[in-house]
């Protein structure tokens, strides 16, 4: 079983640009779009082996998305690898992603091949 | 009775006119319903036929920006008029999204469906709204050498910001200070949002440039494009340490109170220098009539952070007559100050308590180990 990557991020061609570009390196995608309709995919059970997340999102945003699964709020392994992908670029955004316990955090506009080259090395960690 | 009434020399009955009337109305709204009914229907039409070729569509189009060996030009070819635009909106979005490789390969599209070409043709021969079409793709498709083909001077603001934009994505400027002196030098009106995030981009990249140009050109500048770049230069992040600073200072004696306020910020930002800081400047400042303009000030000093210009915030606040403005004055202190003596503890009272307490739960929350949810 190719392992399964939850992508949430409430633009549509995102979504599909990053479901496109993870299947075709052989990942199985769920999308989401947005945290409030992740964080209850995540209450179902469900248990990606990894998070692509949006920062701005209507109703749950990723930074709290994020906090919920670190803080245990979910039932979901708590170290669950989290990439955060936004147009959030600054200094002090990026930091407060990695304050907040993000793995990973890719920019927008972005490298399709940047973004798949770190979610198979936090996958791989 | 009503009798007949005289219309252009002829005597005609009331009864005739209201029914010509009646008619007339009628028919305009018989008009209107079926113009109505017809372009819902083509545009339903259009819509439908456009859902119905765009998975398939945007599915190649993600193939072909991954797949270095992809023909763009074999594919266009095979495009309808239809797909065709579908594949353009796609374009557009996706040139937004991308970087790097990715963005090249979905250029290398841009000039299979020729829109360089056609954005050169929209610039030299259409109005401003479809010439600003014209740049928005030349900017994203980074193409300024059909900007420089079609040879055009900027009409508008909006247009000088947009060929401003299209020059500055593209690395078309020798310099950031020409892209400085292409939006400031001989503009009098304010920018769009758009203009004005574009001159922060290229400010900020030439602090120096965009100060000189203002020293330069403020007195002809209207007073929301005074404030437009006042608000740009309070977020200079690089050092500026020469510019002549006259033209910032001369602004906090400005009639507007807009402009006092973004000259107090901007100058909280660039302002710190001996030669624009002393007691009698900071004296006159914390006393303007503006409850509006003292909180920038106070916000000022407090950026500042100096002992001369935190004793003089601290003094002034001791005297604020205004809530609000005093409440932004101790929400600016207690970031840089966490005790004062007693004796203004007191006289600022509640208002103090409040600023400190804030920031030591703004301090909490920001701590990802606190343990802080919600």
């Amino acid at each position: 079983m190719p392992p399964v990557i939850l992508v949430v991020d409430d633009d549509e061609p995102i979504r599909l640009l990053v479901s496109h570009r993870l299947e075709s390196a052989g990942y199985e995608v769920r999308v989401c779009e947005d945290g409030r309709e992740a964080a209850d995919l995540l209450e179902s059970g469900f248990e990606p082996a990894l998070a692509v997340l949006d920062v701005m999102m209507p109703r749950l945003d990723g930074t709290r998305l994020l906090r919920m699964i670190r803080n245990g709020e979910l039932p979901v392994d708590a170290d669950l690898p989290i990439v955060m992908l936004t147009s959030r670029g600054r200094e002090e955004h990026i930091l407060e992603g990695f304050e907040s316990g993000v793995d990973d955090y890719v920019t927008k506009p972005f490298r399709a091949a940047e973004l798949l080259a770190r979610v198979r090395k936090s996958i791989d960690e | 009775m009503v009798g007949p009434i005289s219309l252009l020399g002829y005597s005609v009955s009331l009864t005739v006119v209201l029914v010509v009337v009646a008619l007339v109305i009628g028919l305009a709204l018989a008009v209107m319903f079926w113009l109505t009914v017809g372009l819902s229907i083509y545009r339903s039409v259009g819509t439908t036929r456009r859902e119905r070729v765009q998975d398939d569509l945007q599915r190649q189009l993600l193939d072909g920006t991954f797949d270095p060996e992809f023909d763009w030009n074999e594919w266009v070819a095979e495009l309808s008029s239809v797909e065709r635009r579908v594949v353009e909106s796609l374009l557009d979005e996706y040139l937004r999204e991308l970087d790097g490789e990715n963005v090249e390969r979905l250029r290398e599209l841009g000039d299979a469906l020729g829109i360089p070409a056609r954005s050169q043709r929209r610039l030299e021969r259409g109005g401003e709204y479809e010439r600003l079409y014209a740049l928005t793709w030349l900017t994203l498709l980074e193409r300024p050498d059909r900007l420089h083909a079609a040879d055009v001077e900027p009409r508008t603001p909006r247009e000088r910001a947009a060929i401003a934009r299209l020059r500055h994505e593209s690395g078309d400027f020798d310099s950031p200070t020409a892209g400085i002196a292409l939006l400031l030098e001989d503009s009098r009106s304010q920018f769009t949002v758009f203009g004005q995030d574009t001159l922060y981009r290229i400010g900020t990249e030439a602090p120096d440039a965009l100060l000189d140009a203002a020293e330069r050109n403020s007195q002809s500048w209207s007073q929301p494009l005074l404030v437009q770049v006042l608000v740009v230069c309070q977020h200079l992040t690089a050092g500026v340490t020469t510019a002549d600073l006259s033209w910032l200072t001369a602004a906090l004696e400005a009639d507007n109170e807009a402009v006092r306020e973004a000259a107090a910020l901007a100058l909280g930002n660039v302002g710190w220098r001996p030669d624009i800081r002393n007691e009698l400047f900071l004296d006159r400042h914390v006393g303007d009539p503006s409850p509006r303009v003292r909180g920038a000030v106070y916000r000022m000093l407090a950026r500042w952070g100096d002992e001369q210009a935190l004793d003089t915030l601290a003094g002034a606040l001791e005297r604020e007559p205004d809530a609000r403005a005093r409440l932004t004055g101790t929400d600016a202190l207690v970031g840089r100050r966490d005790r004062l003596p007693d004796e203004q503890r007191v006289v600022l009272g509640e208002t103090w308590a409040w600023s400190r307490e804030h920031a030591q739960y703004d301090r909490l929350a920001r701590r990802p180990d606190a343990g802080v949810r919600g």
